[in-house]
């Protein structure tokens, strides 16, 4: 009985859920985000502080029941402005007379989902888990570790209860045919005879000393490789607005990439470029790039903290590889684009390096610029050499 | 027991007992573990363990080692620029052209707004691109803790605002009574120095600017005075003298402008020309410049006048003109006089005579048999006179007067130290504490600033702007390069200050050009074009004035005649002691730069102090040895010092080098051992002179080890050379060499019908027959086929793709000048190691000079051979490293991975060169190389001049020669950059070792032997098999140690001395006699 009435909640459960997804989907949130993040995100955010639009978190139910004059609205403020209609002119000077930029191509229909995922973005959200998102490897976690634990925990339970359960039953046989009843001391006798077989010691010596080795060498491979280091940085800076949804190249800022061993962090002046005039930011307002700021006006530099140091006595070289290699910058680093904080994506071990350079074909020029299709790697061409990283 | 053909010291060609046990060792000490830790100075390693101790340690090592490897690992910033200057490109080197203190013309390689690195200007026509050791290590004193920090008042802190009051107060008052205002300076090659100093001496007319030199060129100047009417030091064109006769003149190693000479030497010493020059010397010490002269001879300095009278007597006699009576009849060996004089005449206008002796009447004689022999003009230029030595030595006489009788009111030293180096250094050492006004100009507190009142520190060149003249044409520009890194100021700021005017020196500086120069040229139409250019080149030539006729006065050559024989006459018997200046400290002004203490003389090969060199037979006679600590007496003063026999050096003299022992010179010149021997120095005639009489020493029964290079690294086992039988000598193998005659014409035969250089190449081409190998895939190339193609005819592979890199080093370019040494040690990070490390053949250099001597011990040939990692393809290093931290690479070079190494040193032991260096101790943070090494942890200045782009190796791993692997890295991807082409190759000259960059006459090739467009590809054939012809400049190559098959990516090429083939007679015989040469 009682089983039935969990699993209808739960079905009721799945259910609930169902539909309240398939209801926000009607509005395609994910056409809503592409539009917003395109059109309207350089001077709206979803909620917060004014940037130099209103956020528009709040806007759908606002204007729940003037739905056509927010449609006028967005697709030519200006007009609306002009014609004097007094909603849009009480708006215009309610937000320091900036004109917004009419967007005459959005249909009813996109300007209801910007405002639907808008409206979604702006629900207080449960953490997504800012740190420690590695996404590579699952065993990282270390949760997945206890759980093993407890699978393991409750397997030894059942095998403990089995033997008790085995136990009775041979004893319960022995008695019913007459044997003698099985005692605890001959249990005991048994158990540790069994302990003190030669054999079962050498087992328990080679696999304790292969598994500890093992997990040693594993561990000591680990050694100086800072896979996943995330570390605070003094400016909250956030490759994935940056380089994400701005797309600005990484080569704007990083600019050393192509000339010098170093990639190359910024110089203040490099922000300033745009931090001059974009002095409020969608995620912090102005306390971040207040830093920044004070940085170029006390002409202080900023002191970041390293993320990808490579092991000692090791030499590397950006334009080499970007350059000449032809590679992108997230084969090693990863999705930065993506991320709000960077981490060192690689373990830059020298196992890593070696790794690429065996398996990867080297785009190949000619003297003459060509390129040649060719299967040979990096260690064809003396990749491997020590002296190429070691001197 | 045999003896070799070329011995490195007299105990070898004595095969002594101590000799013999050492010379097969890698490890050259006998002492155990105990004995070592017992001697060690540093306490961390002076305990006695037992079993329990050596446990407890353990334990606890392992537990700290395993706790500390819990820790996190340290937090590390990235601090990018505020404001990136837009020319600097963090990660790649910047240059910049500017002019070392010596005045030749450097590029400066800086690094983040750090110069790390000096090279010689290539587009300079004086020096075509090299640099000599004292200048390379002229760096390292910009970042020396013991520079002046600020000013100071009366030794004490003081501000500059201060100082500047204080002086313009007592100075105005000074001037406006017209009191006498001296300013003595060094030379000063800038003229808008000159200028400046003189603008701030203008008003007054009792003001006078004085300058000297601590070691005087002035008689050279006086005596072209007095012969032609010219107070000028000419230029010498080496490059045009086909015969040069040098009497005490060093003119390779320290004389006057080294760098310049050398190359201009050089043009005419190549053996593949048609002819070469030949060269005499007549010295008593032992000089570089002595060792690369044709023939050599020892005479004592009393002797040098009337060797120069007699010369000139049997020139002008062949000339038909008349001689100089009473001339007392002299002669050197072999009638070398006679032999010098006819080839002198037969090379008439074409010929040189050097005298590098600060004597009138030795330079008088000098410059008549130069005018007889009609040298004025195309070999020796007055018209566009030398200017890099201006001292004057007659004015520095009267200023020191005027000290004497108290004259002088104020007293500004700029660029001097007279209290130290000048012959009145009693004089100034009275006087300075009484003057009114007394200002020293030291960028480093030395022996005058501690007496003057007021010192106001000088920047160091590199955080300066000024310019140079080095010759009449010659000039180039100094322009700063870092921002001076303590709170001192250039010194023409400093005069200019005092002059009351407000410009500043850069400012001065670009005016004076636009005034002088920029109406001389005609290059640029506008100023700011000709200034931007001019500081891009660092250099600018004016076109040279016209050889002017000249009119001699020669008929004071009786008087000078007389003075010159008395002269030898009261010198008399005793020993007489010369002091001279070092290749690598010279004067001493950069006696607290550790690069030059350490580098080893090129001769002597000793290092961190000086000595006293006697002559050989005069210390069979005497008993005296090496390390022997004596007391020298001259007249009244008497030093302690040690004894160092010096094969080759004139019976009858004594040598000292001065620049040693000066106290309070800073930390690191306080680690270095020897004496002061300017108090040595006298005057005759009121010029300097470097030589006196009547000098004795006595023996104090106590020795003191000097650290010498090269007793250790022997590159052969005399044991060996017994097993394969009495004719059998290693050290022929290591050294090939020959004469003119014998190399120009294969015709040539000696006395017995044999040309004993064609005999040698077969028997070379013989040694090379057969080849063993671990590595065959390496050796495609070598494979015995003949032609580099295979039986099927296709073109044979070569083993190393693309490039294969390769060396060649001249011996008869190297004139051991040490320039590739330091140079090496600025690229790599070479850690100095210090005088009790050198002692323990620990030194640490990547590229050595080994000196051979052969033949007579009182007047050897000697042959100075760069040795470096040889890269051997079939390396004897590689096959025993038991855990491959050193390899082949693709591209042939021996590669060490300073990461793998566990410090076996088996390497080492098998390596037949010995160019393997170990690190035995952490040179960073063991508290004996605190003052020395400029990788020294706590020394945060001095980890400034490190290559950021080597690694600083710690204790415990191998390292030797890369091929400075980071250049050929770097120029590798600029090649695949430039061209967008991940085949590029460096064009031949794109990339240069520091070695090569830094060599004065251009003996070190390199480049990759696969591009057959490249110099190296000329001298290694095609194929390691085919023998090049007799003619080509490829048969004088050889590889060191030929039969043990190392095949080396070093070649040699031979050594040939311009002798006639008697000559030649002379000295085999003269080989033969030591080779049986007995020590009773």
């Amino acid at each position: 009985m009682k089983l039935n009435i969990t699993l209808r909640h739960i079905f009721s459960l799945i259910f609930l859920l169902l539909t309240a997804t398939l209801h926000l989907q009607a509005q395609d949130l994910a056409e809503g985000e592409t539009l917003f993040k395109n059109n309207c995100s350089s001077c709206h955010r979803t909620s917060g502080a004014v940037l130099i639009g209103p956020p528009l978190g709040g806007a759908k139910a606002k204007y729940e029941n003037d739905k056509e004059w927010l449609h006028q609205w967005v697709r030519n403020s200006p007009g609306l402005i002009n014609s004097g209609d007094a909603k849009a002119v009480a708006l215009f000077e309610q937000y320091n007379r900036v004109l917004m930029t009419p967007f005459p191509a959005l249909t009813d229909e996109q300007i209801d989902n910007i405002l639907a995922w808008a409206e979604e973005d702006a629900k207080p959200k449960v953490d997504v888990a800012v740190n420690g998102t590695t996404p590579s490897d699952p065993f990282a976690d270390p949760k997945i570790y206890y759980t093993l634990l407890a699978l393991v925990g409750i397997l030894v339970m059942i095998s403990l209860i089995l033997v008790v359960i085995t136990a009775t039953l041979v004893s319960a046989v022995k008695a019913k045919d007459g044997g003698e009843p099985l005692t605890l001391a001959a249990v005991r006798t048994r158990t540790v005879s069994l302990l003190k077989n030669k054999f079962v010691i050498t087992a328990i010596i080679v696999v304790a000393l292969t598994g500890g080795t093992t997990k040693s060498i594993i561990e000591a491979r680990k050694i100086g490789l800072h896979q996943g280091y995330m570390p605070e940085q003094p400016i909250k800076f956030s490759h994935k607005l940056h380089a994400g949804t701005h797309k600005i190249d990484c080569e704007y800022c990083h600019s050393g990439v192509r000339k010098s061993k170093n990639a190359w962090i910024p110089s203040v002046n490099v922000c300033m470029n745009c931090h001059k005039y974009i002095q409020n930011g969608p995620q912090y307002g102005t306390e971040e790039i207040a830093k920044v700021l004070a940085a170029w006006n006390e002409q202080k530099p900023i002191e970041w903290v390293r993320i990808h140091n490579l092991p000692d006595h090791a030499y590397f070289n950006h334009a080499q590889h970007v350059v000449v290699g032809g590679l992108k910058c997230q084969t090693c680093h990863g999705p930065v684009e993506e991320m709000e904080v960077v981490y060192q994506f690689s373990d830059l071990g020298m196992g890593w390096c070696i790794d690429c350079h065996r398996k990867e074909p080297v785009k190949l020029k000619d003297i003459d610029g060509n390129i040649i299709p060719t299967t040979s790697t990096v260690e064809d061409m003396g990749g491997l050499d020590c002296m190429r990283c070691h001197y | 027991m045999n003896k070799p053909r070329y011995w490195k010291e007299l105990e070898e060609l004595e095969q002594s007992p101590e000799f013999l046990a050492q010379a097969g060792k890698e490890f050259p000490t006998d002492l155990t573990v105990e004995a070592a830790l017992e001697q060690a100075n540093d306490e961390t390693f002076a305990f006695a363990a037992n079993r329990r101790d050596f446990l407890k340690v353990f334990g606890f090592g392992i537990t700290a080692a395993t706790l500390s490897a819990c820790f996190e690992a340290p937090t590390k910033k990235a601090i990018p620029y505020v404001n990136k200057p837009l020319d600097v490109v963090p990660g790649v080197a910047n240059y910049y052209a500017s002019t070392s203190s010596t005045g030749m013309p450097v590029l400066v390689k800086a690094r983040e707004g750090r110069p790390i690195k000096l090279e010689g200007n290539p587009d300079s026509s004086l020096t075509r691109g090299g640099l000599s050791a004292v200048d390379h290590a002229s760096l390292l004193s910009l970042y020396d803790v013991d520079r002046l920090q600020q000013p100071l008042k009366q030794q004490k802190k003081a501000n500059w605002a201060t100082v500047d009051g204080q002086i313009r107060q007592k100075l105005d008052a000074i001037m406006q009574a017209n009191g006498n205002v001296r300013v003595l300076t060094g030379t000063v090659l800038s003229p808008a120095t000159r200028a400046v100093i003189a603008d701030f001496l203008a008003d007054n007319p009792n003001a006078k600017h004085i300058s000297y030199d601590a070691v005087s060129y002035y008689a050279i100047a006086k005596a072209h005075e007095l012969d032609f009417g010219q107070k000028v030091i000419p230029s010498y064109r080496m490059e045009n003298a086909d015969v040069i006769a040098s009497f005490s003149c060093d003119f390779l190693g320290t004389w006057l402008s080294p760098v310049e000479f050398s190359w201009k030497y050089m043009q005419k010493r190549n053996p593949d020309q048609d002819s070469m020059s030949r060269h005499f010397q007549f010295e008593s010490l032992m000089t570089i410049t002595g060792i690369k002269a044709d023939l050599r001879f020892p005479i004592k300095p009393s002797d040098q006048g009337v060797a120069l009278l007699n010369l000139y007597n049997k020139v002008a006699q062949r000339l038909g003109k008349p001689v100089i009576p009473g001339v007392p009849e002299f002669n050197v060996a072999m009638n070398a006089l006679d032999k010098v004089a006819a080839e002198l005449v037969a090379a008439q206008g074409r010929s040189l005579v050097l005298c590098g002796t600060n004597d009138l009447d030795c330079q008088r004689v000098v410059n008549a048999i130069n005018f007889a022999l009609g040298n004025y003009g195309e070999v020796i230029d007055v018209a566009n006179p030398c200017l890099l030595k201006q001292g004057d030595d007659e004015a520095l006489a009267q200023l020191a007067e005027e000290l004497r009788n108290g004259q002088v009111n104020a007293l500004f030293v700029y660029g001097a130290n007279p209290a130290y180096n000048s012959p009145y250094a009693e004089v100034f050492k009275e006087a300075i504490p009484k003057l009114e006004l007394s200002v020293s100009l030291a960028s480093k507190e030395d022996d005058t600033s501690r007496l003057c009142e007021y010192v106001c520190p000088d920047s160091h060149y590199l955080e300066s702007w000024n310019d140079v003249q080095q010759t009449a044409t010659h000039y180039s520009l100094v322009q700063p390069t870092i921002n001076p890194i303590f709170d001192t100021r250039q010194a023409q700021d400093s005069f200019l200050k005092w002059s009351g005017s407000t410009q500043k020196y850069s400012a001065y500086l670009k005016s004076f050009w636009q005034a002088e120069f920029f109406p001389q040229q005609t290059t640029s139409l506008i100023f700011a074009d000709f200034w931007n250019e001019s500081l891009r080149k660092g250099v600018m030539a004016l076109p040279p004035a016209e050889a002017v006729e000249l009119s001699a006065d020669v008929q004071a050559l009786a008087e000078v005649a007389v003075n010159l024989t008395q002269q030898r006459q009261q010198a008399g018997e005793g020993h007489q002691l010369l002091v001279y200046e070092k290749v690598s400290l010279r004067d001493g002004e950069m006696a607290n730069n550790p690069w030059l203490q350490e580098l080893p003389d090129p001769v002597s090969r000793v290092s961190w102090s000086n000595y006293l060199t006697v002559a050989h037979s005069d210390a069979q006679e005497n008993g005296w040895k090496t390390h022997d600590v004596v007391r020298l007496k001259v007249g009244e003063k008497e030093v302690r010092t040690v004894v160092y026999v010096q094969p080759g050096q004139a019976k009858g003299t004594f040598g000292l080098a001065l620049g040693y022992g000066r106290e309070g010179a800073g930390r690191t010149a306080a680690q270095a051992e020897g004496v002061d021997a300017y108090p040595f120095v006298r005057l005759h005639n009121g010029m300097q002179c470097l030589w006196s009489t009547g000098a004795a020493i006595t023996r104090t029964g106590q020795s003191s080890q000097l650290a010498l290079i090269q007793k250790f690294n022997t590159l052969y086992d005399p044991a060996k050379g017994e097993q394969f039988g009495n004719d059998y000598d290693r050290t022929e193998h290591i050294i090939k060499e020959t004469v003119f005659p014998f190399y120009h014409d294969p015709n040539t035969v000696n006395a017995e019908g044999h040309n004993p250089w064609q005999e040698s190449l077969e028997e070379y081409s013989e040694k090379k027959k057969h080849l063993v190998t671990l590595w065959d895939a390496h050796f495609k190339y070598y494979e015995k086929e003949g032609d580099g193609h295979d039986e099927a005819g296709a073109s044979k592979e070569e083993a190393y793709q693309p490039i294969h890199w390769a060396m060649a080093i001249d011996l008869n370019k190297c004139t051991g000048c040490g320039a590739c040494v330091v140079s090496c040690q600025a690229e790599n990070n070479v850690p100095v190691v210090g005088k009790d490390e050198v002692r323990r053949s620990r030194d640490m250099y990547w590229m050595r000079l080994d000196r051979y001597y052969s033949g007579d011990p009182d007047n050897p040939d000697v042959v100075i051979q760069p040795m470096l990692c040889q890269h051997c393809d079939n390396a004897p290093c590689e096959t025993v490293c038991p855990v491959l931290a050193t390899v082949h690479s693709k591209e042939g070079i021996n590669q060490m991975a300073y990461n793998r190494c566990v410090g076996t040193r088996y390497c080492a032991n098998n390596c037949p060169y010995k160019v393997r260096r170990f690190n035995w101790l952490n040179y960073t943070n063991t508290p004996q190389f605190k003052d020395i090494n400029p990788a020294y942890e706590s020394n945060k200045l001095g980890h400034l001049v490190l290559n950021p782009d080597v690694t600083v190796r710690f204790r415990g791993v191998m390292e030797k020669c890369s091929f400075c692997v980071q250049r050929l890295q770097e120029a590798k991807l600029r090649a695949k950059i430039k061209n967008d082409s991940t085949l590029a190759k460096p064009k031949d000259g794109e990339v240069q070792t520091a070695c090569q960059q830094s060599c004065p006459t251009g003996a070190i090739i390199f480049g990759d032997r696969n591009d057959v467009n490249s110099e190296i590809h000329k001298l290694y054939k095609p194929s390691y098999w085919s023998e090049p012809d007799a003619k080509d400049p490829a048969a004088r190559g050889y590889h060191a140690l030929e039969e043990v098959k190392t095949l080396p990516s070093v070649k040699y090429m031979s050594l040939v001395r311009n002798r006639t083939v008697e000559e030649w007679e002379e000295k085999e015989e003269a080989v033969r006699k030591a080779q049986t040469y007995d020590k009773s």
